[in-house]
């Protein structure tokens, strides 16, 4: 080792001169052409190249994580009253306990920082850092607003006052129970946080949270932004993130928009923070225990209160997080039906609230009677007039949802009341959604166009809620078995799929949703669309150019995992057919197959699907819908 | 009712144009996958500095990045685990890297193929001094001026390119690459010594 060692320790002039040229991107080719020369078939100077570019590649990686506290540093505000650089410019490494392997710098002071403000916490010391030089303590954020709050059980930097619309924070914790707050970050990011929560201030940039749940909107500008929790540091990159600490100390991200970096924190890290991506529409769970990797969980859309609230019913009334808490309200019918009242927001806001409220995302946790006191004041909802479109010719008022709003929301409700066996309160669900009427016509043409809009925008390049809309519409429809919704879906993006690289990739995603599900009543619908690309792809398989293909094939292997599920077979091995070089996967679908699947799908027992409450075995519900 | 499988593990990112792949029915050796994903957490360091290190372009170093990632995971059973981790997956790296210069995906000038395949080969053969050498990197950090760690961050914690950097601190960018050069001889001096001196303690 040592020779080598030695061997790396003398680099010419001339070789550094070439790889700073390459690390800064400004080599020339009579510079590369030079560069090549020196090193050809001499392995020392080869090795001497690698290991300057070695520490270039490994400064990038640690940008790239974009946990360096130093950022601070480059505030506009003054350094000295940062505590975390403060801390990293004067506090040396530890000994001994970070172990034989020096640990990168900003990681120690992050966590010294970490363990004094915990310290400080703890023994109730105010958290606003008395600068070094000016007397005003350091601005961070600005307060927005906070909906719900009781005064009585809010708590900032340890005063029991409640800020106002556009105050100023100082660095420090903010504590309450009940209630949603926003703030909005020096540096641009702005939070939503869900109480009962505990989050510290600690720059313009970075916020703890020790618990409770939080949305982050960061604009472009304020990528970097970072919220530490005590499992994982998440940092963003110009994206919209939700994370939630709870309560067993574990931390978990999910992404709406963009991505994040989360830097896992284990006790006892041997081998230093491991970083992960999290990835737009999936969820991870992280736990401070080393032994338990980071998980992928299951991304949620309604997990997180994503818009404050304008307006309240409330306070008594807002239940905490927005769900409704059965066992402080045995009348949980009333409950549901007062917030239905008030609710003064904006449609998707209403529409995503009215799910919470109606516990869509704890319904499992509900037993079948408190389902049904809750089913009436939900179906009561979907006829309320504040839902119902606006008459034609009249004016649309904005709190009017579209009809595309409120079948979904009669789809989600049914996704979530079948799994309960709860056939009845789902048939009543279809029934309001129309297997014949004109709501289910209207609603199917616009869903349609919706979706269609929706991949359209996906294709040139835009975001998250498109991709979420076109994911919830399948899933929506999977779940609940609507068998005429999903045809209709997958045959708009079928009609898409020959152009539309991206609509390959909904679509792969798609299938992942509903592949779980086992609903064999899908499988024709998913054939059909299967042959159609099948066909596509062995049409292709000379002219087509190499990308496509490729991809062509990996929706279609995803095509036949799905099936496999749906029909409970295990032919996708098998009714793959290989093409093109080996190292290349190309693949298509051997045709045999697909009527295999079919024949399959039929043998596997499934429920019919209801589509009006007569279909039900004997008798009128006992529940009705709205007049 | 219906049973939900565990959603597709992490690494297979739906990105535009390239499908996620779901995972199936089939019976999966969930040890293997757990132990497939230790490696794949420990290992993305030395994976990206491999891939960095002959692609120094922060852009196309990360999409070869991204792209070894995603096949590692649409591959991951077919790592053999009684070879090692690193050697394949950067072995995985260097295809895409070859098959991104032969597409010539990139605007800039990037070192030849049969160069980079030396260069592969040496770095394999002594891995495990460049990886001494990235361990050290940490320590000699910590030996620099905030001055010059401001300026690291900088250039390389943001994505802005260094005429932008150099803009914004109201130097020319030829300042800047000088200053980068000192910093990074020094560093590279400081690592070197760290080792020599290593070997006694």
């Amino acid at each position: 080792m040592n020779e080598m060692a030695r061997r790396t320790a003398q680099v010419p002039d001339e070789l550094r001169d070439l790889a700073e040229a390459a690390c800064n991107g400004t080599i020339t080719p009579v510079q590369r052409d030079r560069l090549e020369q020196l090193i050809r078939d001499d392995p020392a100077a080869q090795l001497a190249y690698l290991a300057l570019m070695d520490v270039h590649a490994q400064l990038q990686w640690e940008g790239r994580s974009g946990t360096v506290p130093a950022h601070d540093a480059c505030d506009r505000s003054s350094r000295s009253e940062d505590p975390s650089v403060r801390t990293s410019a004067s506090t040396p490494a530890p000994s001994g306990k970070s172990g034989p392997r020096p640990r990168p710098w900003w990681w120690i002071a992050a966590s010294l920082a970490a363990v004094l403000l915990v310290a400080a916490v703890g023994i109730g010391i105010r958290m606003t850092w008395e600068p070094a030089a000016g007397p005003a303590p350091h601005i961070v954020a600005t307060w927005v607003r906070g909906v719900g709050i009781d005064g009585g059980n809010y708590q900032a930097n340890g005063e029991p006052l409640v800020p106002s619309a556009g105050d100023s924070l100082a660095a420090g914790v903010h504590r309450w129970e009940r209630g949603v707050v926003e703030i909005l970050f020096q540096g641009g990011a702005g939070v939503i946080v869900e109480g009962p929560a505990s989050i510290e201030l600690i720059n313009s940039q970075t916020g703890w949270l020790r618990e409770g749940r939080l949305v982050a909107s960061v604009p472009p500008g304020a990528a970097g932004f970072t919220v530490r929790t005590a499992a994982a540091n998440v940092v963003d990159r110009g994206t919209k993130f939700g994370v939630a600490v709870e309560s067993g100390g574990q931390t978990l991200v999910q992404v709406f928009e963009g991505e994040v970096e989360a830097e896992w924190k284990r006790r006892g890290q041997e081998n230093g923070p491991i970083l992960r991506r999290v990835w737009p529409l999936t969820a991870v769970q992280f736990c401070s225990d080393e032994a338990t990797l980071p998980q992928v969980v299951p991304f949620e859309p309604l997990r997180f209160v994503r818009e404050c609230p304008a307006t309240l019913a409330g306070e008594r009334e807002f239940a905490t997080s927005g769900r409704v808490s059965l066992d402080d309200n045995p009348d949980a019918t009333t409950h549901v039906r007062a917030l239905a009242a008030r609710l003064e927001t904006s449609p998707s806001t209403a529409l995503q609230l009215g799910a919470i409220y109606g516990g869509f995302t704890e319904i499992n946790d509900l037993t079948k009677s408190e389902l049904h006191a809750l089913v009436p004041a939900l179906l009561e909802m979907l006829t309320d007039d504040r839902w119902l479109p606006a008459a034609p010719g009249a004016p649309a008022r904005r709190s009017h949802l579209t009809v595309a709003d409120r079948a979904e929301f009669a789809l989600q409700f049914i996704a979530c009341v079948r799994p309960k066996g709860d056939d009845r309160s789902a048939a009543w669900g279809a029934w309001w959604l129309g297997a014949e009427g004109e709501t289910r016509t209207a609603w199917l043409s616009e869903r349609r166009n919706a979706f269609r809009e929706a991949l359209g925008r996906w294709r040139s390049g835009a975001a998250y809620e498109d991709q979420l809309r076109a994911h919830n519409l399948v899933e929506i429809a999977a779940r609940a078995r609507d068998r005429l919704a999903l045809g209709d879906l997958m045959d708009v993006l079928h009609r898409e799929l020959p152009s539309a690289h991206a609509t390959e990739v909904s679509l792969a995603n798609l299938l992942a949703a509903i592949g779980p599900l086992s609903e064999p009543q899908l499988v024709p619908e998913l054939v059909e669309s299967a042959r159609r690309l099948n066909d596509l792809q062995q049409s292709s398989q000379t002219d087509g150019d190499t990308v496509s293909l490729a991809r062509r094939s990996d929706t279609l292997r995803a095509f036949a995992l799905t099936l496999d599920e749906l029909a409970g077979t295990q032919l996708a091995n098998e009714s793959l057919v290989r093409f093109g070089a080996a190292s290349c996967e190309m693949c298509w679908i051997d045709t045999d197959a697909f009527d295999k699947w079919l024949e399959a799908a039929q043998r596997r027992e499934g429920d019919p699907v209801f589509r009006s409450p007569s279909d039900l075995p004997g008798g009128d519900g006992e529940v009705e819908p709205g007049s | 009712m219906t049973q939900h499988n565990k959603p597709p593990e992490d690494g297979s990112r739906p990105r535009r144009g390239e499908a996620r792949v779901p995972a199936g029915g089939a019976s999966v050796d969930s040890q293997r996958h757990a132990e497939f994903g230790e490696l794949f957490v420990r290992n993305q360091n030395r994976i990206y500095r491999y891939i960095c290190s002959v692609i120094p372009n922060r852009a196309d170093a990360e999409e070869l990045f991204q792209q070894t990632n995603l096949t590692l995971w649409k591959t991951w059973d077919r790592f053999d685990s009684t070879r090692d981790f690193v050697p394949w997956a950067c072995g995985i790296a260097h295809n895409h890297i070859r098959n991104f210069v032969r597409k010539k995906q990139s605007k800039q000038v990037v070192l030849s193929l049969d160069i980079m395949e030396q260069l592969i080969e040496t770095r394999r053969e002594h891995d495990e001094l460049l990886e001494q050498r990235k361990q050290a990197l940490a320590g000699c950090l910590e030996k620099l001026s905030t001055r010059q760690r401001q300026l690291l961050d900088s250039c390389y914690a943001s994505d802005d390119t260094i005429k932008a950097a150099a803009e914004s601190s109201g130097q020319t960018p030829n300042a800047i690459y000088k200053r980068l050069r000192r910093i990074r001889a020094a560093l590279y001096e400081c690592i070197s010594r760290s080792l020599l001196a290593g070997a006694h303690g």
